[in-house]
């Protein structure tokens, strides 16, 4: 443990002897520094190095920086919401001449939205019968395969002219289908994640097996019940009514 | 050179001060603030009076101290408005009251995931004052621990020391809550299954 000339720990703060319910013993406050660092993306190689020492052989730290990850994450996104419309304060003198700005671009838009209104409807169909001819008109657009000189030969076969390809669907990555998992409507929350093993890889980078935990609900039109017969085979009852209450409505 | 400008009525020096410090303004007024009021309504308190009073200023090497304590003067005037105003109100014969406390639901449409940073912060903001200040101020995208040194005018290491610790209460609460997930209360927020 390293201590300072006073004897104390390199982090003691004697300012806060007052709050003593609230402090930890010393030899963990450097931890606490440590995982903030790394939480924050501040810490330095020696940071790590002195983090992995006291890991190794213990989950807890591990365990303890996948919280604060969390945390951090949730709290700016908490507050960044909570002072969304103070950032768009301005000062006295901004204020007034934004409002200008504002009074003579309501004008234009004014008469913009009088223009629409009146040859909207033109407009949109032009466009509709414009769009439908470029996309007759351009030739298939594919993304060439990496993988293989196979799909190049392909591309080259269907495409003489060997243009440059670009791609056009739109391609989700992993994250984004399990967000979209996570917003469906039987998916309730997802709890902490649960750290299962810290373990150095062949490259020498710390790699976390973490669990992930979803809680989902479903609603059951009829219950079973699981029973045995005289002969202890598993047979499958009459539905089972689920207990009613009058004052609360079944979901 | 910005400050100086602005001290003697150069408006788009005011302007830009304003707009590189007002992030961390509104950190420290969510540290302060009274619940009731809204932290954009002191953000204008505190434009206006950095406006009026950017002349008394008498270091522009104390800017950053001395706007903070502008934004925390404005958080406890409010504060003792608001103290005044149910002061009044609890001296009123009860048949003049008229509370106002409408039932507020939450929407079914509030995201899980925003109804916890909004948690989160609302915990942050009922940590002891040495510990809210940094804990709010790390929120702000892009403030080092170096410059919220400078802001309170404190060491690097004792920020660094108050912000563990307040950010190890964070967790505590945080596991405390997580530990007994409370199915009834999430699952009517969300809508008949597939």
């Amino acid at each position: 443990m390293m201590m300072n000339a006073d004897h104390q720990p390199p982090n003691h703060d004697p300012e806060l002897d007052d709050h003593a319910d609230q402090l930890r013993a010393p030899q963990d406050v450097s931890l606490d520094i440590l995982i903030v660092r790394l939480a924050d993306g501040d810490a330095t190689d020696a940071d790590w190095s002195e983090f992995q020492l006291r890991a190794a052989s213990d989950r807890i730290p591990w365990q303890r920086l996948a919280e604060e990850q969390y945390i951090t994450t949730q709290l700016r996104q908490g507050f960044t919401e909570a002072t969304s419309l103070a950032l768009n304060v301005r000062l006295p003198h901004e204020a007034e001449s934004h409002q200008n700005e504002f009074e003579s671009f309501d004008d234009t838009r004014f008469s913009i939205a009088t223009f629409a209104r009146t040859y909207g409807g033109w407009f949109a169909a032009a466009a509709a019968v414009l769009a439908l001819a470029i996309n007759l008109a351009l030739p298939l657009q594919t993304v060439p395969n990496d993988n293989s000189a196979l799909d190049q030969g392909s591309l080259a076969a269907a495409n003489p002219n060997n243009q440059s390809t670009q791609s056009l669907p739109v391609v989700y990555t992993p994250d984004q289908h399990y967000q979209e998992y996570l917003d469906a409507p039987h998916v309730v929350r997802e709890l902490p994640p649960m750290l299962m093993q810290a373990r150095t890889n062949e490259s020498g980078q710390r790699e976390l097996i973490y669990m992930r935990r979803i809680v989902e609900r479903q609603v059951s039109t009829g219950l079973f019940e699981l029973r045995r017969d005289e002969n202890n085979n598993p047979i499958m009852s009459s539905p089972v009514q689920p207990r009613r209450n009058a004052d609360r409505e079944i979901q | 050179m910005e400050v100086q400008a602005a001290m003697g009525g150069d408006e788009s020096a005011l302007s830009a001060l304003w707009r590189s410090h007002k992030r961390w303004l509104a950190a420290i007024l969510l540290s302060h603030k009274p619940r009731e009021i809204d932290v954009e309504d002191l953000m204008q308190d505190v434009a206006v009076k950095l406006v009026t009073k950017i002349h008394t200023l008498r270091d522009p090497n104390a800017f950053r101290p001395w706007l903070r304590q502008i934004a925390i003067n404005a958080a406890r005037e409010s504060a003792r408005s608001v103290n005044r105003q149910r002061n009044e109100r609890s001296s009123l014969e009860p048949n003049d009251i008229e509370v106002a406390n409408p039932k507020i639901e939450a929407a079914p449409a509030v995201a899980e995931r925003q109804e916890e940073g909004a948690s989160l912060l609302a915990f942050a903001q009922t940590l002891p004052p040495d510990f809210r200040e940094p804990v709010l101020l790390r929120c702000v995208q892009g403030l080092s621990c170096k410059q919220i040194a400078e802001i309170l005018q404190l060491p690097v290491t004792t920020i660094e020391t108050r912000l563990s610790r307040g950010r190890r209460m964070l967790r505590e609460e945080w596991s405390r809550r997580t530990s007994e997930p409370d199915l009834a209360s999430t699952s009517s927020t969300r809508g008949t299954p597939s």
